[in-house]
């Protein structure tokens, strides 16, 4: 069974991109986890509706119009976070509200049936192509440089916002850019997880790191490995047991996480 | 002597009312500047000010150089700003102060530590670590880069007596090197330390009020 699996091209793009995701999402889940910013990943992934049903009205890539809801939003997001009293989980609330009802009206505008729809709400194996397998690997890329690059100045604004501004970071465009490849992360996890649970991949990993690690080096390790394994485990599993990818990667995901803390737990005790 | 920072007339609101008006204030190269007030007198704004982190409704803030938001700054924050929860070990957030500094460090964190009595914390986490040891690991990571000058807001927040007399030590030595230093706090604790320069102002009604000039 499991030979067989490797087989399938489906399931060999569904495997790439689940790894590439997974350690896109292992890292910057890090971030959103220690800022206390889970919510925007549930926020962007709900607003790219609008870009979706965008996408599927106008017969083009629904991805990419979900990417450019999600940039929007993730601008608008750091802007009001950096110029107005207004709270960040209010600010998220009120703009994924709004995008998330324009993606009503949209899909209410679109006459015929469309499959697709279902496969980005709950994501689907079947509709992952290669060319998001190419977008999953250009974000790691992103990411990967974005962090090497930035990784002292991250880390220190992630502690201490003020005292990184004390210290000559520029706070303003590193959130910038850290919620901008958040959103992007999420878009593109969107084919394999759905919009209703993508927030998984980025919260769940980044619990575990913080809850085991030892140091902080430990932490984005491993954020990345738990998600390696419990997004391929949930991959395999989905298609042995013949259920949705993005429901099953986030029960193996969540049933890890609570038995590694019993463990933990009872082994305190 | 030099002035290092000059606040001109400066005035603060928050959401449109008057946190202080009128503040004039020199601070010269080696000074030692103690600010003393109550709760909500606007010590740590005051601090923001000089830091360049807020803007004053009017007035003018000058530094030396023309941001003061450099490398030649150590700063010492409230704790209950941070995240006590956060997964990095005394020695990861020691590292981390070189690694954005622009300056390098040219002492190993233990050194700054053992002036504390606190190089066993090298390699807790920050979870792990009392209130106390907190505000130890704080002070060091902010003397670290040997900056030229020193903001300490409430830094003695936590310290029991002793580590509270090995920071004056620290502070008198250091302001004897000429480094300028300035310390918000609620009461004076550094009697029986000689600081050269020595001006101590009292935030109160929105008004700074020079209290003791010792030379």
């Amino acid at each position: 069974m499991i030979s067989e699996i490797f087989q399938l091209e489906f399931m060999l793009r569904a495997i790439y991109a689940g790894l590439l995701v997974s350690l896109s999402c292992g890292v910057l889940g890090v971030f959103v986890v220690l800022r206390k910013q889970a919510f925007i990943a549930d926020g962007v992934a709900h607003a790219s509706l609008a870009g979706i049903a965008i996408g599927l009205l106008l017969g083009s890539n629904p991805i990419l119009w979900a990417i450019a809801v999600a940039i929007v939003m993730s601008i608008l997001l750091t802007y009001i976070k950096q110029n107005s009293n207004v709270s960040f989980d209010s600010s998220i609330g009120i703009l994924y509200s709004f995008f998330f009802a324009v993606g009503i009206l949209v899909i209410s505008a679109i006459d015929s049936y469309k499959p697709d729809l279902l496969s980005f709400l709950f994501g689907s194996l079947l509709s992952i192509t290669w060319i998001e397998v190419v977008y999953a690997l250009a974000l790691l890329i992103f990411v990967a440089i974005f962090i090497a690059v930035t990784y002292s100045k991250i880390v220190y604004m992630t502690f201490d916002i003020e005292g990184a501004r004390v210290r000559g970071v520029n706070v303003k465009l590193l959130e910038y850019v850290l919620n901008i490849l958040v959103s992007i992360a999420v878009i593109v996890s969107i084919k394999l997880m759905g919009v209703v649970l993508v927030t998984a991949m980025l919260v769940i990993p980044a619990t575990f790191a913080k809850l085991f690690a030892k140091n902080f080096s430990q932490v984005i390790w491993f954020s990345c490995i738990y998600a390696i394994i419990a997004t391929t485990l949930g991959i395999i599993l989905s298609y042995i047991l013949d259920l949705p990818s993005g429901a099953m990667v986030v029960v193996l995901h969540t049933v890890l996480l609570g038995f590694l803390v019993l463990m933990k737990a009872i082994r305190g005790r | 002597m030099k002035e290092q920072i000059v606040l001109k007339d400066v005035e603060f609101k928050y959401l449109n009312s008057v946190v202080f008006a009128g503040i004039n204030l020199k601070i010269n190269k080696g000074d030692y500047i103690i600010i003393t007030g109550g709760n909500g007198s606007g010590k740590s704004t005051l601090l923001k000010l000089i830091l360049g982190l807020i803007k004053p409704s009017k007035g003018l803030v000058k530094t030396e150089s023309r941001k003061i938001i450099s490398a030649n700054v150590g700063y010492v924050s409230q704790s209950n700003n941070i995240d006590k929860e956060f997964p990095i070990t005394v020695e990861e957030l020691i590292h981390l102060e070189c690694n954005v500094s622009s300056k390098t460090c040219s002492l190993s964190p233990e050194i700054h530590l053992a002036k504390f009595n606190a190089e066993h914390l090298i390699n807790k986490k920050i979870a792990e670590l009392s209130g106390g040891e907190l505000q130890k690991v704080l002070i060091c990571r902010a003397f670290v880069t040997e900056p030229e000058i020193l903001i300490l807001d409430e830094p003695t927040n936590n310290l029991d007596k002793i580590a509270r007399q090995n920071l004056y030590k620290l502070l008198m030595d250091l302001n004897n090197q000429g480094k300028t230093i300035i310390n918000v706090t609620h009461a004076h604790d550094e009697h029986g330390y000689s600081f050269k320069n020595a001006i101590s102002y009292d935030l109160v009604n929105g008004k700074l009020v020079e209290e003791v000039h010792n030379d």
